[in-house]
Protein backbone atom coordinates (compact mmCIF):
# COMPACT_ATOMS: atom_id res chain seq x y z
CA UNK A 1 0.00 0.00 0.00
CA UNK A 2 2.94 2.17 1.09
CA UNK A 3 4.59 1.76 -2.02
CA UNK A 4 1.32 2.04 -4.46
CA UNK A 5 0.78 5.34 -3.08
CA UNK A 6 4.59 6.12 -3.20
CA UNK A 7 3.93 5.62 -6.71
CA UNK A 8 0.65 7.73 -6.60
CA UNK A 9 2.74 10.99 -5.51
CA UNK A 10 5.71 10.09 -8.13
CA UNK A 11 2.85 10.51 -10.82
CA UNK A 12 1.25 13.57 -9.39
CA UNK A 13 4.86 15.48 -8.87
CA UNK A 14 5.86 14.50 -12.42
CA UNK A 15 3.73 15.80 -14.93
CA UNK A 16 5.97 15.17 -17.58
CA UNK A 17 6.06 11.43 -17.70
CA UNK A 18 3.13 11.80 -19.37
CA UNK A 19 4.50 13.16 -22.07
CA UNK A 20 7.58 12.79 -24.11
CA UNK A 21 8.86 16.50 -25.21
CA UNK A 22 12.20 16.04 -27.53
CA UNK A 23 14.94 17.90 -26.94
CA UNK A 24 16.18 20.80 -29.28
CA UNK A 25 18.67 18.11 -30.91
CA UNK A 26 16.30 16.01 -30.80
CA UNK A 27 13.96 18.23 -32.72
CA UNK A 28 16.97 18.58 -35.20
CA UNK A 29 16.95 14.66 -35.80
CA UNK A 30 13.10 14.84 -36.67
CA UNK A 31 14.18 17.17 -39.67
CA UNK A 32 16.19 13.94 -40.54
CA UNK A 33 13.50 12.34 -41.76
CA UNK A 34 12.36 14.75 -44.14
CA UNK A 35 14.79 13.37 -46.82
CA UNK A 36 15.56 10.17 -44.76
CA UNK A 37 11.97 9.37 -44.35
CA UNK A 38 9.18 8.51 -41.92
CA UNK A 39 11.13 7.17 -38.72
CA UNK A 40 14.13 7.34 -40.78
CA UNK A 41 13.04 4.73 -43.25
CA UNK A 42 14.21 5.84 -46.88
CA UNK A 43 12.10 4.74 -49.88
CA UNK A 44 14.43 5.77 -52.23
CA UNK A 45 17.80 6.69 -53.08
CA UNK A 46 18.51 9.09 -50.11
CA UNK A 47 19.53 6.06 -47.58
CA UNK A 48 17.81 5.08 -44.30
CA UNK A 49 18.80 6.03 -41.68
CA UNK A 50 17.05 4.22 -38.71
CA UNK A 51 18.96 2.10 -35.80
CA UNK A 52 22.19 3.14 -37.54
CA UNK A 53 24.69 3.01 -34.83
CA UNK A 54 25.73 6.29 -33.03
CA UNK A 55 29.23 6.31 -33.79
CA UNK A 56 29.03 5.53 -37.01
CA UNK A 57 26.27 8.47 -37.95
CA UNK A 58 28.23 10.80 -35.30
CA UNK A 59 31.80 10.11 -37.69
CA UNK A 60 29.82 10.67 -40.57
CA UNK A 61 28.29 13.48 -40.01
CA UNK A 62 31.62 15.22 -39.03
CA UNK A 63 33.06 14.19 -42.28
CA UNK A 64 30.33 15.65 -44.07
CA UNK A 65 30.64 19.15 -42.24
CA UNK A 66 34.30 19.17 -43.01
CA UNK A 67 33.96 18.05 -46.41
CA UNK A 68 36.05 14.96 -45.64
CA UNK A 69 33.37 13.16 -47.11
CA UNK A 70 32.15 14.12 -50.04
CA UNK A 71 27.94 14.78 -50.36
CA UNK A 72 25.14 16.64 -52.47
CA UNK A 73 23.21 18.12 -49.77
CA UNK A 74 24.47 16.71 -46.25
CA UNK A 75 27.75 18.52 -45.98
CA UNK A 76 25.70 21.96 -46.42
CA UNK A 77 23.09 21.15 -43.75
CA UNK A 78 25.97 19.59 -41.48
CA UNK A 79 27.99 22.49 -41.31
CA UNK A 80 24.78 24.38 -39.26
CA UNK A 81 24.95 21.73 -36.39
CA UNK A 82 27.76 21.72 -33.43
CA UNK A 83 29.56 18.71 -31.94
CA UNK A 84 27.07 18.48 -29.26
CA UNK A 85 24.37 18.28 -31.68
CA UNK A 86 25.22 16.03 -33.74
CA UNK A 87 26.25 13.51 -30.72
CA UNK A 88 22.85 14.00 -29.36
CA UNK A 89 21.11 13.72 -32.64
CA UNK A 90 23.20 10.60 -33.37
CA UNK A 91 22.44 8.87 -30.25
CA UNK A 92 18.61 9.63 -30.70
CA UNK A 93 18.39 7.85 -34.29
CA UNK A 94 20.48 4.74 -33.29
CA UNK A 95 17.28 4.15 -30.82
CA UNK A 96 14.63 4.63 -33.36
CA UNK A 97 12.91 1.14 -33.95
CA UNK B 1 -6.37 3.14 -8.10
CA UNK B 2 -7.96 5.36 -5.85
CA UNK B 3 -6.00 7.93 -3.41
CA UNK B 4 -7.87 8.34 -0.34
CA UNK B 5 -7.96 11.64 1.55
CA UNK B 6 -6.60 10.13 4.78
CA UNK B 7 -3.66 8.54 2.56
CA UNK B 8 -3.27 12.23 1.22
CA UNK B 9 -3.06 13.71 4.04
CA UNK B 10 -0.18 11.06 5.27
CA UNK B 11 1.51 11.59 1.82
CA UNK B 12 1.49 15.39 2.01
CA UNK B 13 2.50 15.53 5.54
CA UNK B 14 5.85 13.59 4.16
CA UNK B 15 6.31 15.05 1.40
CA UNK B 16 5.46 18.91 3.17
CA UNK B 17 2.61 19.74 1.04
CA UNK B 18 -0.23 21.59 1.12
CA UNK B 19 -3.73 20.60 -0.14
CA UNK B 20 -3.38 24.14 -2.11
CA UNK B 21 -0.16 22.99 -3.89
CA UNK B 22 -1.75 19.26 -4.85
CA UNK B 23 -4.67 20.94 -6.14
CA UNK B 24 -2.29 23.12 -8.57
CA UNK B 25 -0.38 20.02 -9.63
CA UNK B 26 -3.46 18.06 -9.91
CA UNK B 27 -4.74 20.58 -12.32
CA UNK B 28 -1.87 20.64 -14.43
CA UNK B 29 -1.47 16.89 -14.50
CA UNK B 30 -5.64 16.88 -15.48
CA UNK B 31 -5.22 19.63 -18.42
CA UNK B 32 -1.93 17.37 -19.20
CA UNK B 33 -3.95 14.85 -19.65
CA UNK B 34 -7.14 15.94 -21.17
CA UNK B 35 -5.82 18.91 -22.71
CA UNK B 36 -7.61 20.27 -26.29
CA UNK B 37 -5.75 21.52 -29.56
CA UNK B 38 -7.40 22.23 -32.36
CA UNK B 39 -5.06 22.79 -35.57
CA UNK B 40 -6.87 24.73 -38.10
CA UNK B 41 -5.63 23.63 -41.95
CA UNK B 42 -4.56 20.52 -43.32
CA UNK B 43 -1.69 21.19 -45.57
CA UNK B 44 1.95 20.33 -44.64
CA UNK B 45 2.28 22.58 -41.46
CA UNK B 46 -0.85 21.43 -39.67
CA UNK B 47 -0.75 17.80 -40.62
CA UNK B 48 2.87 17.55 -39.37
CA UNK B 49 1.55 19.65 -35.92
CA UNK B 50 -1.12 16.69 -35.66
CA UNK B 51 1.09 13.84 -36.41
CA UNK B 52 3.59 15.08 -34.07
CA UNK B 53 1.90 16.44 -31.07
CA UNK B 54 0.65 12.82 -30.30
CA UNK B 55 3.81 11.56 -31.11
CA UNK B 56 5.27 13.41 -28.36
CA UNK B 57 1.69 13.68 -25.98
CA UNK B 58 -0.15 10.42 -26.99
CA UNK B 59 -2.76 11.57 -24.30
CA UNK B 60 -3.26 14.84 -25.56
CA UNK B 61 -6.56 15.25 -27.80
CA UNK B 62 -6.01 16.61 -31.46
CA UNK B 63 -8.81 17.68 -33.65
CA UNK B 64 -7.86 18.77 -36.94
CA UNK B 65 -10.04 21.12 -39.21
CA UNK B 66 -9.55 20.94 -42.95
CA UNK B 67 -12.99 21.28 -45.72
CA UNK B 68 -11.05 19.20 -48.07
CA UNK B 69 -10.90 15.31 -47.85
CA UNK B 70 -7.50 15.02 -50.17
CA UNK B 71 -4.25 17.31 -50.55
CA UNK B 72 -3.27 17.69 -53.49
CA UNK B 73 0.61 19.28 -52.91
CA UNK B 74 2.42 22.58 -54.13
CA UNK B 75 5.46 19.80 -53.73
CA UNK B 76 5.42 18.62 -57.51
CA UNK B 77 2.87 20.75 -59.07
CA UNK B 78 5.36 21.58 -61.22
CA UNK B 79 6.30 18.11 -62.66
CA UNK B 80 2.47 17.62 -63.09
CA UNK B 81 1.98 21.52 -65.38
CA UNK B 82 5.67 19.91 -67.53
CA UNK B 83 3.60 16.50 -68.20
CA UNK B 84 6.03 14.45 -66.28
CA UNK B 85 3.79 12.82 -63.26
CA UNK B 86 -0.02 12.87 -62.79
CA UNK B 87 -2.15 14.36 -60.29
CA UNK B 88 -2.91 11.36 -58.51
CA UNK B 89 0.64 11.13 -57.76
CA UNK B 90 0.68 14.03 -55.19
CA UNK B 91 -2.54 13.69 -53.73
CA UNK B 92 -2.43 12.81 -50.24
CA UNK B 93 -4.77 11.43 -47.62
CA UNK B 94 -5.65 11.78 -44.16
CA UNK B 95 -6.79 7.96 -42.98
CA UNK B 96 -3.46 7.61 -41.34
CA UNK B 97 -3.40 10.94 -39.00
CA UNK B 98 -6.54 9.13 -38.06
CA UNK B 99 -6.22 5.36 -37.87
CA UNK B 100 -2.06 5.47 -36.85
CA UNK B 101 -2.15 8.26 -34.61
CA UNK B 102 -5.17 9.13 -33.24
CA UNK B 103 -6.11 12.59 -34.50
CA UNK B 104 -9.76 13.77 -34.90
CA UNK B 105 -10.58 14.55 -38.76
CA UNK B 106 -13.32 17.36 -39.11
CA UNK B 107 -13.83 18.00 -43.34
CA UNK B 108 -15.62 21.42 -42.46
CA UNK B 109 -14.30 25.07 -43.08
CA UNK B 110 -13.97 27.05 -40.01
CA UNK B 111 -15.46 30.04 -40.09
CA UNK B 112 -14.98 31.77 -36.77
CA UNK B 113 -11.93 31.39 -33.71
CA UNK B 114 -13.43 33.33 -30.92
CA UNK B 115 -9.70 34.03 -28.99
CA UNK B 116 -11.29 35.39 -25.37
CA UNK B 117 -13.63 32.35 -25.28
CA UNK B 118 -11.40 29.96 -27.48
CA UNK B 119 -13.77 28.28 -29.36
CA UNK B 120 -13.46 27.50 -33.06
CA UNK B 121 -16.86 27.74 -35.13
CA UNK B 122 -17.47 25.72 -38.11
CA UNK B 123 -20.05 26.22 -41.04
CA UNK B 124 -21.74 23.53 -40.20
CA UNK B 125 -21.93 25.35 -36.59
CA UNK B 126 -20.01 22.67 -34.76
CA UNK B 127 -17.53 23.88 -32.26
CA UNK B 128 -14.76 23.17 -30.59
CA UNK B 129 -12.84 24.31 -27.57
CA UNK B 130 -9.08 24.27 -27.14
CA UNK B 131 -7.03 25.08 -24.54
CA UNK B 132 -3.83 25.73 -27.48
CA UNK B 133 -4.55 25.87 -31.27
CA UNK B 134 -2.55 26.05 -34.05
CA UNK B 135 -3.34 28.29 -37.40
CA UNK B 136 -2.01 26.68 -40.70
CA UNK B 137 -3.84 28.28 -43.11
CA UNK B 138 -1.45 28.91 -46.06
CA UNK B 139 -1.68 31.66 -48.48
CA UNK B 140 -4.56 33.47 -49.99
CA UNK B 141 -4.34 35.42 -53.46
CA UNK B 142 -4.39 39.06 -52.86
CA UNK B 143 -6.85 39.71 -55.91
CA UNK B 144 -6.87 42.84 -57.67
CA UNK B 145 -3.44 43.78 -56.57
CA UNK B 146 -3.14 43.51 -60.67
CA UNK B 147 -6.20 45.07 -61.73
CA UNK B 148 -8.46 43.04 -63.43
CA UNK B 149 -7.03 39.62 -61.80
CA UNK B 150 -9.27 38.24 -59.27
CA UNK B 151 -10.92 34.75 -58.44
CA UNK B 152 -13.05 35.02 -61.47
CA UNK B 153 -10.33 35.60 -63.95
CA UNK B 154 -8.16 32.99 -62.17
CA UNK B 155 -10.34 30.57 -63.41
CA UNK B 156 -9.73 31.56 -67.14
CA UNK B 157 -5.54 32.49 -66.38
CA UNK B 158 -4.83 30.18 -63.58
CA UNK B 159 -2.18 30.93 -61.28
CA UNK B 160 -2.23 27.51 -60.71
CA UNK B 161 -0.40 28.22 -57.12
CA UNK B 162 -2.66 26.27 -54.82
CA UNK B 163 -2.51 22.36 -56.46
CA UNK B 164 -5.62 21.13 -57.57
CA UNK B 165 -7.99 22.36 -60.41
CA UNK B 166 -5.68 24.72 -61.09
CA UNK B 167 -2.64 22.98 -61.86
CA UNK B 168 -4.77 20.82 -64.27
CA UNK B 169 -6.03 23.78 -65.75
CA UNK B 170 -2.85 24.87 -66.86
CA UNK B 171 -1.62 21.59 -67.60
CA UNK B 172 -4.71 21.46 -70.01
CA UNK B 173 -4.04 24.54 -71.66
CA UNK B 174 -0.67 23.97 -72.75
CA UNK B 175 -1.94 20.75 -74.11
CA UNK B 176 -4.06 22.37 -76.38
CA UNK B 177 -1.76 25.13 -77.08
CA UNK B 178 -0.39 25.32 -81.16
CA UNK B 179 3.48 24.73 -81.79
CA UNK B 180 4.82 28.45 -81.98
CA UNK B 181 2.44 29.70 -79.05
CA UNK B 182 3.73 31.63 -76.16
CA UNK B 183 3.35 31.09 -72.79
CA UNK B 184 3.86 34.01 -70.41
CA UNK B 185 4.16 33.57 -66.59
CA UNK B 186 3.74 36.70 -64.09
CA UNK B 187 6.04 35.93 -61.24
CA UNK B 188 5.52 38.19 -58.13
CA UNK B 189 7.66 40.21 -55.54
CA UNK B 190 9.04 38.75 -52.40
CA UNK B 191 7.68 37.21 -50.19
CA UNK B 192 5.54 34.51 -51.61
CA UNK B 193 5.04 30.82 -50.97
CA UNK B 194 7.94 28.77 -52.51
CA UNK B 195 10.67 31.63 -53.77
CA UNK B 196 12.08 28.68 -56.31
CA UNK B 197 9.06 27.95 -57.64
CA UNK B 198 8.63 29.85 -60.66
CA UNK B 199 11.64 28.96 -62.44
CA UNK B 200 11.23 25.62 -61.90
CA UNK B 201 7.53 25.97 -63.36
CA UNK B 202 9.38 27.54 -66.10
CA UNK B 203 11.94 24.99 -66.76
CA UNK B 204 9.60 22.31 -66.87
CA UNK B 205 7.56 23.82 -69.17
CA UNK B 206 10.44 24.74 -71.48
CA UNK B 207 11.38 20.81 -71.32
CA UNK B 208 7.85 20.02 -72.73
CA UNK B 209 8.00 22.86 -75.50
CA UNK B 210 11.30 21.30 -76.45
CA UNK B 211 10.31 17.97 -76.87
CA UNK B 212 6.60 18.59 -78.30
CA UNK B 213 6.21 22.20 -79.57
CA UNK B 214 10.02 23.67 -80.01
CA UNK B 215 8.70 26.96 -81.99
CA UNK B 216 6.93 28.13 -79.21
CA UNK B 217 8.50 30.25 -76.40
CA UNK B 218 8.44 31.13 -72.59
CA UNK B 219 8.59 34.34 -71.28
CA UNK B 220 8.66 35.12 -67.55
CA UNK B 221 7.74 38.87 -66.40
CA UNK B 222 9.23 39.30 -62.80
CA UNK B 223 8.31 41.94 -60.77
CA UNK B 224 11.78 41.43 -59.27
CA UNK B 225 15.40 41.80 -60.34
CA UNK B 226 17.02 38.49 -58.65
CA UNK B 227 15.73 35.32 -57.52
CA UNK B 228 16.50 32.41 -55.46
CA UNK B 229 19.12 29.58 -56.77
CA UNK B 230 19.62 32.12 -60.00
CA UNK B 231 22.86 31.30 -61.25
CA UNK B 232 21.91 27.35 -61.13
CA UNK B 233 18.81 28.09 -63.25
CA UNK B 234 20.08 30.39 -65.84
CA UNK B 235 23.43 27.94 -66.19
CA UNK B 236 20.69 25.38 -66.48
CA UNK B 237 18.29 27.27 -69.11
CA UNK B 238 22.35 27.99 -71.02
CA UNK B 239 22.62 24.20 -71.34
CA UNK B 240 19.28 22.53 -71.74
CA UNK B 241 17.15 25.48 -73.37
CA UNK B 242 19.69 28.40 -75.26
CA UNK B 243 19.22 30.46 -73.21
CA UNK B 244 20.84 33.90 -73.81
CA UNK B 245 20.79 32.76 -78.02
CA UNK B 246 18.63 34.37 -80.58
CA UNK B 247 16.70 30.75 -80.16
CA UNK B 248 16.31 30.70 -76.58
CA UNK B 249 13.43 28.82 -75.31
CA UNK B 250 12.90 30.82 -72.25
CA UNK B 251 13.36 34.99 -71.71
CA UNK B 252 13.06 36.55 -68.31
CA UNK B 253 12.31 40.00 -67.82
CA UNK B 254 13.26 41.66 -64.62
CA UNK B 255 11.47 44.68 -62.80
CA UNK B 256 14.62 46.73 -64.40
CA UNK B 257 13.53 45.77 -67.58
CA UNK B 258 9.59 46.42 -67.20
CA UNK B 259 8.99 42.96 -66.27
CA UNK B 260 6.53 43.82 -63.74
CA UNK B 261 2.99 43.13 -64.55
CA UNK B 262 0.12 46.15 -63.12
CA UNK B 263 -2.69 44.68 -65.29
CA UNK B 264 -4.33 41.43 -66.99
CA UNK B 265 -6.69 41.96 -69.67
CA UNK B 266 -8.42 38.64 -69.64
CA UNK B 267 -10.64 38.84 -72.76
CA UNK B 268 -7.75 40.15 -74.65
CA UNK B 269 -4.85 37.40 -72.87
CA UNK B 270 -2.72 40.50 -72.53
CA UNK B 271 -1.00 41.56 -69.55
CA UNK B 272 0.20 45.36 -68.91
CA UNK B 273 3.44 46.46 -67.59
CA UNK B 274 4.29 50.32 -67.06
CA UNK B 275 6.08 50.65 -70.52
CA UNK B 276 4.05 48.02 -72.69
CA UNK B 277 1.35 45.36 -73.17
CA UNK B 278 2.56 42.18 -74.04
CA UNK B 279 0.37 39.53 -75.95
CA UNK B 280 0.42 35.47 -74.88
CA UNK B 281 -1.63 32.15 -76.19
CA UNK B 282 -1.19 30.49 -72.17
CA UNK B 283 -0.70 32.78 -69.33
CA UNK B 284 0.02 31.70 -65.75
CA UNK B 285 -0.37 35.20 -63.04
CA UNK B 286 0.96 34.44 -59.65
CA UNK B 287 -0.28 37.05 -58.01
CA UNK B 288 1.12 38.66 -54.77
CA UNK B 289 -0.12 36.96 -51.62
CA UNK B 290 -0.93 36.82 -47.90
CA UNK B 291 -1.97 34.89 -44.96
CA UNK B 292 -4.80 32.36 -45.51
CA UNK B 293 -8.33 33.99 -44.85
CA UNK B 294 -9.16 32.98 -41.86
CA UNK B 295 -5.70 34.31 -40.13
CA UNK B 296 -6.67 37.52 -41.47
CA UNK B 297 -10.09 37.48 -40.12
CA UNK B 298 -9.28 36.64 -36.79
CA UNK B 299 -6.95 39.69 -36.33
CA UNK B 300 -3.66 37.47 -36.50
CA UNK B 301 -1.85 39.22 -39.37
CA UNK B 302 -0.74 42.70 -39.62
CA UNK B 303 -0.42 45.29 -42.06
CA UNK B 304 2.11 43.28 -43.93
CA UNK B 305 -0.38 40.59 -44.21
CA UNK B 306 1.30 37.71 -42.90
CA UNK B 307 1.14 37.11 -39.04
CA UNK B 308 3.88 38.01 -36.30
CA UNK B 309 4.75 34.91 -34.24
CA UNK B 310 7.54 34.20 -31.30
CA UNK B 311 10.11 32.41 -32.71
CA UNK B 312 10.59 29.63 -30.46
CA UNK B 313 6.90 28.66 -29.76
CA UNK B 314 5.43 30.22 -32.56
CA UNK B 315 2.77 31.93 -30.36
CA UNK B 316 0.96 34.46 -32.36
CA UNK B 317 2.12 38.28 -31.50
CA UNK B 318 -1.50 39.32 -31.33
CA UNK B 319 -3.77 36.47 -29.78
CA UNK B 320 -2.39 34.38 -26.68
CA UNK B 321 -3.09 30.66 -26.94
CA UNK B 322 -2.58 31.13 -30.96
CA UNK B 323 0.25 29.46 -32.45
CA UNK B 324 0.49 30.15 -36.44
CA UNK B 325 2.84 28.32 -38.87
CA UNK B 326 3.69 27.91 -42.22
CA UNK B 327 3.62 29.77 -44.92
CA UNK B 328 1.13 32.30 -43.25
CA UNK B 329 3.37 33.09 -40.72
CA UNK B 330 6.64 35.32 -40.74
CA UNK B 331 9.27 33.49 -40.07
CA UNK B 332 12.67 35.19 -40.63
CA UNK B 333 15.01 34.48 -42.77
CA UNK B 334 13.14 30.98 -43.28
CA UNK B 335 11.41 30.74 -46.99
CA UNK B 336 7.75 29.87 -47.05
CA UNK B 337 8.42 26.15 -48.21
CA UNK B 338 7.09 22.73 -47.57
CA UNK B 339 9.81 21.91 -45.67
CA UNK B 340 9.73 25.04 -43.30
CA UNK B 341 6.27 24.58 -42.64
CA UNK B 342 7.02 20.75 -41.27
CA UNK B 343 10.56 21.96 -39.58
CA UNK B 344 8.17 24.84 -37.91
CA UNK B 345 5.08 22.68 -36.92
CA UNK B 346 7.69 19.83 -35.09
CA UNK B 347 9.19 22.61 -32.95
CA UNK B 348 5.88 24.01 -31.89
CA UNK B 349 4.32 20.83 -31.43
CA UNK B 350 7.21 20.77 -28.95
CA UNK B 351 6.17 23.71 -27.51
CA UNK B 352 2.29 23.20 -27.43
CA UNK B 353 3.06 20.19 -25.30
CA UNK B 354 5.73 22.37 -23.32
CA UNK B 355 3.56 25.18 -22.34
CA UNK B 356 0.48 22.74 -21.11
CA UNK B 357 3.06 21.73 -18.77
CA UNK B 358 3.51 24.26 -17.82
CA UNK B 359 7.17 24.23 -19.02
CA UNK B 360 9.30 26.35 -20.69
CA UNK B 361 9.99 25.98 -24.45
CA UNK B 362 13.23 24.64 -25.54
CA UNK B 363 14.68 26.87 -27.99
CA UNK B 364 15.55 24.71 -31.18
CA UNK B 365 17.32 25.21 -34.77
CA UNK B 366 15.07 25.10 -38.13
CA UNK B 367 16.08 23.81 -41.26
CA UNK B 368 15.28 23.97 -44.99
CA UNK B 369 16.27 22.16 -48.30
CA UNK B 370 14.40 22.90 -51.71
CA UNK B 371 14.91 20.88 -54.28
CA UNK B 372 13.97 22.30 -57.74
CA UNK B 373 13.70 20.42 -61.17
CA UNK B 374 16.02 21.99 -64.07
CA UNK B 375 14.63 18.99 -66.21
CA UNK B 376 13.37 16.16 -65.33
CA UNK B 377 16.44 14.15 -64.94
CA UNK B 378 18.86 17.20 -63.41
CA UNK B 379 18.25 18.39 -60.70
CA UNK B 380 19.30 21.75 -58.06
CA UNK B 381 18.68 22.37 -54.22
CA UNK B 382 19.14 24.86 -51.73
CA UNK B 383 19.62 24.57 -48.07
CA UNK B 384 19.84 26.07 -45.22
CA UNK B 385 19.83 25.43 -40.75
CA UNK B 386 18.25 28.32 -38.97
CA UNK B 387 19.19 29.67 -35.48
CA UNK B 388 17.22 32.12 -33.41
CA UNK B 389 19.41 35.48 -33.33
CA UNK B 390 19.07 38.11 -30.38
CA UNK B 391 16.47 39.90 -31.45
CA UNK B 392 14.30 36.65 -31.20
CA UNK B 393 14.30 36.69 -35.27
CA UNK B 394 15.01 33.45 -37.46
CA UNK B 395 18.38 33.78 -38.69
CA UNK B 396 20.57 31.74 -41.51
CA UNK B 397 23.74 30.25 -39.49
CA UNK B 398 26.85 31.50 -41.22
CA UNK B 399 28.67 28.96 -43.05
CA UNK B 400 26.16 26.74 -42.86
CA UNK B 401 23.77 25.67 -46.38
CA UNK B 402 23.55 27.60 -49.71
CA UNK B 403 22.75 26.21 -53.25
CA UNK B 404 24.37 23.58 -54.85
CA UNK B 405 27.77 23.65 -56.17
CA UNK B 406 28.16 25.02 -59.81
CA UNK B 407 30.21 21.37 -60.82
CA UNK B 408 27.23 19.77 -58.72
CA UNK B 409 25.64 15.96 -59.78
CA UNK B 410 22.48 17.25 -61.51
CA UNK B 411 21.24 13.97 -62.23
CA UNK B 412 21.85 12.78 -58.20
CA UNK B 413 19.94 15.01 -57.44
CA UNK B 414 16.73 14.88 -59.85
CA UNK B 415 16.44 11.78 -58.04
CA UNK B 416 17.15 12.62 -54.43
CA UNK B 417 14.35 15.21 -55.19
CA UNK B 418 12.27 12.79 -56.43
CA UNK B 419 12.62 10.67 -53.15
CA UNK B 420 12.70 13.73 -50.85
CA UNK B 421 8.90 14.00 -52.31
CA UNK B 422 7.92 10.88 -50.94
CA UNK B 423 10.17 10.91 -47.59
CA UNK B 424 8.66 13.94 -46.75
CA UNK B 425 5.03 13.06 -47.61
CA UNK B 426 5.43 10.05 -45.69
CA UNK B 427 6.95 11.52 -42.70
CA UNK B 428 3.64 14.28 -42.83
CA UNK B 429 0.96 11.94 -43.99
CA UNK B 430 1.46 8.45 -43.07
Amino acid sequence: MFTRNLFFLGFILSPTVLADVPTPATLLAYNCFNCHGDNGVSKGGVPSIKGLPANILELTLKNYRDGTQVSTVMGRIAKGLNDDEIKELSAFIATLK
Amino acid sequence: MALHRRDFLKLSALAGFSLSSFRAISETTANNLNARVVIVGGGIGGVTAAKYLRRFAPNLQVTLIEPSTEYVTCPVSNWVIGGTRDIQSITQKYDALHTRHGVKVVHDWVTQIDVEAKVVTTKSGAKFNYDRLIVSPGIEMKWDSIEGYNEAASEIIPHAWKAGAQTLLLRKQLEAMKDGGVVMIAVPANPFRCPPGPYERASLIANYLKQYKPKSKLIILDAKDNFSKQALFIQGWKDLYGYDTPNSLIKWVPAAEDGKVTAVDVKRKTLRTEFGTHQADVLNVIPPQQAGLIARQTGLSNESGWCPVNAVTWESKIHPNVHVIGDASIAGKMPKSAFSANSQAKVCAAAVVSLLQGDDPATSKYVNTCYSLLSPKQGISVAMVYQINDDGVIDEIAGAGGVSPATGNRQLEAVFAANWYDNIMADIFA
